[in-house]
């Protein structure tokens, strides 16, 4: 007989150091994986948090574990006879309701189809031009010398000013979806304040606004990734059901807002992070130099150190059935996505940046039928930025700020991250 | 008629093993069994990561994808006419040579 996961029976994530944010996780992770149990932990709220490599894996390509429908994550909203009120937080779920996040099967395989028939690799191959050309732009606004925070003035302009591009917004709209992006920073601060929430209500429905704006302006003119996106969308003939399958999406702006707060945030985590990675490897940023040809595996290695999410939730859809336990439907679980790329039995050494490691088995973009589809545009993006630093033969340098990390988070996030931007010296 | 096949696999690098292949459920599951290790298979077999994409020699004998399979090949890079997800791919009795090539990452 199977026996119920006593999810209560696991000490906290806390017991082990960890509350969320870079700073503690390193050390979470050396302590937790200095023995083989627990094997799982909670979290204060009970939900199960699943750490391990070997976990993290079967529970993301479980089909009985899927995503938190957006009826659950906001159990009031769509009850009968709900309050028309809309309390703090509300136009989050707008946009989030239509998010692949929040969807399950059936409406989820199709919806996610429609994503990577906009964002798979060929597709974000053709986009490389307009990444560079907006780079190019970014860099030519440092001056040779200056110390620049890598992360709103490299990662986060280059980001926006691409799906800003990409969108067909203006320069304005593209400063003020850039401060919405910004702001969206605080939906993943792991103790969401009434303050975030007010500072996040705006952000997000100021995004809406703008990205309806850039499928209306898109599909006027003909832009073909946005009349696929129309077209497919037609095809999602799914009745609502907000507490298991999810919502349609009621517009291809909809569609554009839902799913690209992590385009528009998380995408500029991972250039940042990879920058951080490699300042601190020096040896690594010489062979990249070097050898522009590892660039890629030294991005997959950066990211494997320095994951920008440290955990996303998942929803037990149906009883999960596992070695002997049973883990009831309905159950919350966090999916501690960073640690499975810090687990020393698949990643010796794990805090050692090595690009010569195998790179099978990551857990940075998650696992099974959930896996990021957003990860090709996070990755070239990060690519093309350093890539043309090198084109330029620009060297990035620590500053004498040092960076900073946002702690109680769920993201691996630099608040900020000086560097000296150089010329070479041949060059000068 | 026979369950079993010959399986030649070339890796990403260029190296080329053979071995006696059991027919099975998927070619996914074949590989694994062959100890083809580079396949990360990391939405375990669900038509959703596309990193057992490989190139397979053995068209007419195959089943050919469905649209959901041809829709996540229509997104990479590397496709090619050959280009099939190993976890789609059902190797039924019939065949007694296969030849796979595990196809770039994206
Ligand atoms: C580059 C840095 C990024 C990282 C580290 C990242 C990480 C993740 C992770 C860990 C998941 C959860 C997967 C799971 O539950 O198994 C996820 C899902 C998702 N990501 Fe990303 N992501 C990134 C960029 C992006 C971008 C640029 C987009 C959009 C353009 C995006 C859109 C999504 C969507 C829509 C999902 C939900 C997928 C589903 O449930 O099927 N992500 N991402
Ligand atoms: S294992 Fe993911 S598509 Fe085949």
């Amino acid at each position: 007989m199977p026996t119920h996961l006593d999810i209560r029976s696991f000490p906290t994530t806390s017991d082990f150091g960890f509350s969320g944010g870079r700073d503690n996780f390193r050390a979470f992770c050396r302590r937790v994986f200095s023995a083989k149990e627990p094997r799982f932990l909670r979290t204060p709220e009970n939900q199960l948090v699943v750490f391990r490599h070997a976990d993290l894996m079967l529970f993301g390509t479980a089909p009985e574990v899927g995503n938190l429908p957006i009826g659950r994550m906001y159990p009031n909203r769509f009850k009968e006879g709900a309050s028309p009120e809309r309390p703090p937080g509300w136009e989050i779920g707008e946009v989030i309701a239509s998010q692949v996040f929040t969807f399950n099967p059936p409406l989820h395989g199709p919806a996610r189809r429609m994503l990577l028939n906009w964002l798979g690799p060929k597709q974000v191959g053709q986009m490389e031009e307009l990444a560079r050309t907006v780079t190019r732009h970014v860099i030519s606004r440092i001056r040779d010398g200056e110390t620049v925070d890598l992360v709103e003035t490299v990662a986060e302009a280059v980001v926006v000013g691409f799906w800003s591009r990409l969108l067909h917004l203006t320069d304005e709209e593209s400063i003020t979806i850039g401060r919405c992006a910004h702001d969206m920073t605080r939906l993943f601060h792991a103790n969401r304040s009434q303050e975030d929430l007010r500072i996040l209500d705006q952000a997000f429905a100021e995004y809406a606004r703008l990205l309806d704006l850039a499928a209306m302006r898109g599909l006027e003119k003909g832009d073909p990734a946005m009349l696929e996106i129309a077209a497919k969308l037609k095809e999602l003939d799914f009745p609502d059901d907000p507490y298991e399958v999810g919502l349609v999406p009621k517009s291809v702006g909809a569609v554009l807002a839902g799913n690209l707060v992590d385009g528009f945030h998380t995408a500029a985590l991972a250039a940042a992070n990879t920058f951080h990675a490699l300042l601190h490897n020096p040896e690594a940023m010489a062979t990249v130099r070097q050898a522009p040809e590892t660039l890629p595996r030294a991005i997959v290695e950066a990211l494997r150190l320095e994951p920008p999410v440290l955990s996303l939730g998942r929803y037990v859809l149906r009883d999960f059935h596992f070695d002997g336990h049973v883990l009831p439907a309905g159950t919350r679980v966090t999916m501690v996505w960073a640690a499975g790329n810090h687990d020393p039995s698949v990643f010796p050494e794990p805090e050692r940046f090595d690009m010569s490691r195998p790179q099978t088995g990551l857990t940075t973009f998650g696992t099974g039928i959930h896996i990021c589809p957003g990860r090709y545009a996070g990755v070239m993006l990060t690519r093309v930025m350093l890539e043309e630093f090198a084109a330029q033969d620009i060297e990035i340098d620590h500053a004498e700020m040092p960076a900073e990390w946002i702690p109680d988070h769920v993201m691996n996030q630099l608040r900020v991250f000086p560097a000296r931007i150089s010329l070479c010296e041949k060059d000068r | 008629m026979t369950d079993t096949f010959k399986l030649y696999v070339t890796g990403r690098d260029r190296c080329t093993s053979v071995s006696d292949a059991h027919i099975g459920v998927s070619l996914l599951e074949i590989l694994r069994d062959a100890g083809v290790y580079e396949i990360s298979a990391m939405c375990g077999g669900n038509c959703s990561c596309a990193t057992c994409h490989v190139y397979v020699e053995a068209a007419g004998l195959l089943s050919g994808p469905d649209i959901e399979e041809a829709e996540m090949l229509d997104t990479l890079l590397h496709q090619e006419p050959l280009s099939r997800l190993a976890c789609q791919v059902a190797v039924t009795a019939g065949i007694d040579c296969l030849r796979v090539e595990v196809a770039p990452e994206e």
